[in-house]
């Protein structure tokens, strides 16, 4: 069974070979992204998910690192062809997705492992990388982000976990005038003849925010806590090195690695950077609205 | 001397910026921001071995500058770029 949807303007189908629970009780997050089919020339990326599929032999890839992404290990391996293979695992360390990417990310191949929640947990990780690496090559970057709308412009705050990136956004909802969140922690920005705009997406963290919505950039703001309330407008290298480590990216294949660095220059180049040193208080939110909407 | 394999220079809005790729440089997260005169140095010397006498008589060439400036320069680059460890 063949399934579409649009993120960010971009059309993905996933196939599902076998399994016995159906894709939409796997993905409830993807339900508002559902599309009509499109030729396969349209695709972003195809992604089948097979539970046949076995991992590469170990004489044709070799590992790259275990990342430890919070919620559990992503195990990487890079193999002899090009491709990828990845290797999702929970909090408690058991597999719940092999996938395997060719070295564009174009074709796709998953096996799920596990309870319903595991094999969900899984397959939305596998799809959500899938999304980073493919869409680098077209201009689209996913970045760990809370996004709110004012005015038909996306405000993006970005902030180490814990922080308090959702906790400002909350006070953007609750004090300032014709606001809504757009996603709270994996939204996408994808640039169109230079300009950028930025998009809700299926992965919004804890916060069930999955919305097709599409506004043009406003800013991107870093929040850090301090005692006072300050903004400053971020010079271009800071700007670079506080925007970069918030997009997806594989900083051992060159190719992508290349690809997100111009997307993250060409963001800059139409978009201000800001920190905001702040407290969790309605003069903090007023005092970024008023900044960074001036523009 | 020669440049680590993987610091590549890159313009970022109008900015000379060092950001490390590869499988070997997985750990190195720091972001190298260079002056005019750095990254010219850089783009001449990428992927060769090098000497201070190199990188001097690419500046005395280029810009108009004696070569005892010069070696000064030279050295306190050759020592940053050290202790950022782009260079081995």
């Amino acid at each position: 069974m063949d399934y579409y949807f649009e993120i960010a303007e971009h059309y993905i189908k996933i196939s599902q070979l076998d399994g016995n629970i159906p894709l939409l009780s796997l993905l409830p997050s993807f339900q508002p992204f559902l599309c009509d089919a499109v030729s396969d020339e349209e695709l972003l990326f195809g992604f089948t998910i097979d539970n046949h599929l076995k991992a590469v032999d170990k004489s044709r890839r070799h590992p790259i690192r275990t990342f430890d992404t919070g919620n559990g290990d992503t195990v990487v391996d890079k193999l002899s062809d090009g491709g990828y293979q990845y290797v999702v695992k929970n909090i408690n360390r058991d597999a719940c997705a092999l996938l395997i990417c060719d070295k564009d990310f174009r074709t796709c191949s998953c096996a799920l492992n596990g309870s319903l929640n595991m094999q969900s947990f899984g397959l939305n990780n596998a799809l959500m990388l899938t999304m980073a690496f493919a869409g680098s090559k077209r201009d689209t970057v996913l970045i760990h982000a809370s996004l709110v709308r004012n005015n038909n412009y996306g405000y993006a705050f970005i902030a180490k976990s814990g922080t308090g990136k959702s906790t400002h956004v909350s006070l953007w909802l609750r004090f300032i005038p014709d606001c809504d969140l757009m996603n709270d922690d994996n939204p996408i920005i994808r640039l169109i003849n230079g300009t950028p705009y930025i998009y809700g997406s299926p992965w919004s963290g804890k916060t069930p925010c999955y919305r097709k919505v599409k506004a043009r950039l406003g800013a991107i703001t870093q929040i850090a806590r301090a005692r006072e309330n300050s903004i400053e407008h971020l010079s271009v290298v800071n700007a670079f090195a506080t925007l970069l480590p918030s997009c997806s990216s594989m900083k051992w294949d060159a190719d992508i690695f290349n690809h997100i660095c111009s997307i993250v220059s060409d963001i800059m180049a139409k978009t201000p950077i800001y920190t905001l040193h702040c407290r969790a208080d309605r003069h903090a939110a007023e005092l970024c609205h008023q900044t960074i909407t001036a523009e | 001397m020669k440049t680590k394999q993987g610091f590549i220079l890159r313009n970022v809005c109008g900015e000379n910026i060092i950001v490390a790729e590869g499988e070997t440089n997985i750990d190195f997260s720091n972001i190298i921001s260079m002056n005019e005169t750095s990254a010219f140095l850089w783009n001449n010397i990428q992927g060769k071995e090098f000497t201070h006498d190199d990188l001097v008589d690419l500046l005395t060439e280029t810009y108009q500058v004696d070569a005892q400036k010069a070696l000064e320069d030279v050295t306190r680059l050759v020592e940053n770029w050290k202790s950022a460890g782009i260079i081995e």
